[in-house]
C-alpha cells in the first residue's frame, strides 16, 4: 500500500504533524519515503478535499496539519476496504 | 542539491507557492533533498501547472466545438468561377457591356436575385451590390480572364456566373466553392478565443493576494 494520500491521513490520524514530520513517520511505519513533490501534491490534494487543515502556527515554514473529521472518516472507509482485499488475498493463498 | 530542489520550487504555479513554498523548501532543507527528489519536484511542479492548464484547454476545446457548430448557422456565401476567352480588339468593351446597368438589371430580373433587398433599396443599389460581388480582373497576354460572382445560394451563383461570362464570350466550365465563413479560420478563432478567456482567468486567478 503506497497511496501517498492514505499514508498521509495515516500518519496524521497519529497527531497533528508538519511535513517534515510526516515525511519520517511515513517512512518509519510504511517504509516508504515519500519525495517532497509527492508529500505536498498529496498534501494540496488532502486540504484541498477537506480531509486535513492547517493549524494556527506562528512557525509559517513549519506548518503542522490536522486530520479533520471528514479525514477520518474518509480513512477509517479506505481501511475496512483494503482490510477486506487483505482478507479475501490471505485467504485465497492459504493452501485448499 | 538543495539549491537545485529549491529551483524546482520555482516551477509550481505561484498562486500554490504562496500558498505551499514556505513550507515546501523548509521540508527540502529539514529532509536534504536527494537526487531523486528532484525529479519528484520536477513531477510534482508539471502536475500542479497541469491543474492550471486543464481549464484554458477545456475552454479551448469549448471553443472549437461552438466555432464547429457555428459554422452551420452562419448565412454562407459561394463563389463561383469560370473562364472566358477575349477577343484582342474588344476586350474593355465586352467586359463594360457586361457590367452594365441593363445587363445587370437583367440578370437580377432573371435570377431573382437579392429579393430582400429589393424591397426597401433603389435599383441602382442593387445594381452596384451585383457589381460589388463580381469580379472581372484584367485579362492574361494571351486574352484569358476569370468572371466569378458571390451569392449565398450555391446554384444561382453558378448560373449568375455563366450569364456575366456568356455576356463577354464562350464561358469555360464553371467551379464552385464556399467563401464564407471558413471553417478552419472559425475553429482556430473560436478555440483561440477559449485559450484567450481561460488563461486570462488563470493569470488572474493565480497572482497572489
Amino acid at each position: 500500500m503506497s497511496d501517498p494520500s492514505i499514508l498521509l491521513l495515516a500518519s496524521l490520524a497519529e497527531g497533528d504533524k508538519h511535513g517534515y514530520a510526516m515525511m519520517e513517520d511515513i517512512e518509519q511505519f510504511a517504509g516508504v519515503r515519500l519525495g517532497p513533490g509527492t508529500l505536498y501534491g498529496a498534501i494540496t490534494r488532502l486540504e484541498e478535499r477537506g480531509y486535513i487543515q492547517a493549524i494556527e502556527s506562528s512557525d509559517k515554514r513549519r506548518q503542522p496539519y490536522r486530520l479533520t473529521d471528514s479525514g477520518r472518516q474518509h480513512l477509517a472507509a479506505e481501511t475496512a476496504a483494503l482490510s477486506r482485499i487483505v482478507k479475501t488475498a490471505a485467504s485465497r493463498l492459504e493452501p485448499a | 542539491m538543495n539549491r537545485l530542489a529549491r529551483l524546482m520550487v520555482r516551477l509550481y504555479p505561484s498562486r500554490w507557492r504562496a500558498r505551499y513554498g514556505l513550507e515546501l523548501n523548509a521540508l527540502i532543507e529539514d529532509s536534504g533533498a536527494k537526487r531523486l527528489d528532484l525529479l519528484d519536484l520536477l513531477a510534482g511542479a508539471f502536475k500542479m501547472q497541469f491543474c492550471n492548464w486543464k481549464f484554458p484547454a477545456g475552454l479551448a476545446l469549448a471553443g472549437l466545438a461552438i466555432a464547429t457548430l457555428a459554422v452551420e448557422f452562419v448565412p454562407k456565401s459561394y463563389l463561383a468561377e469560370t473562364s472566358v476567352h477575349l477577343a484582342a480588339n474588344n476586350q474593355g468593351k465586352a467586359v463594360q457591356k457586361a457590367l452594365s446597368r441593363s445587363a445587370l438589371f437583367e440578370v437580377i430580373r432573371a435570377e431573382g436575385l437579392y429579393e430582400q433587398e429589393r424591397a426597401r433599396l433603389p435599383l441602382e443599389d442593387i445594381v452596384e451590390k451585383l457589381r460589388k460581388s463580381t469580379d472581372i480582373p484584367a485579362a492574361t497576354p494571351d486574352g484569358i480572364t476569370k468572371v466569378s460572382f458571390q451569392y449565398p445560394d450555391e446554384a444561382v451563383a453558378q448560373r449568375v456566373v455563366l450569364r456575366l461570362a456568356a455576356a463577354i464570350a464562350e464561358p469555360g466550365p464553371v467551379s464552385t466553392s464556399l467563401n464564407f465563413p471558413n471553417t478552419r479560420t472559425f475553429q482556430i478563432a473560436g478555440a483561440g478565443l477559449g485559450l484567450l478567456v481561460g488563461l486570462s482567468f488563470v493569470f488572474f486567478r493565480r497572482r497572489p493576494a
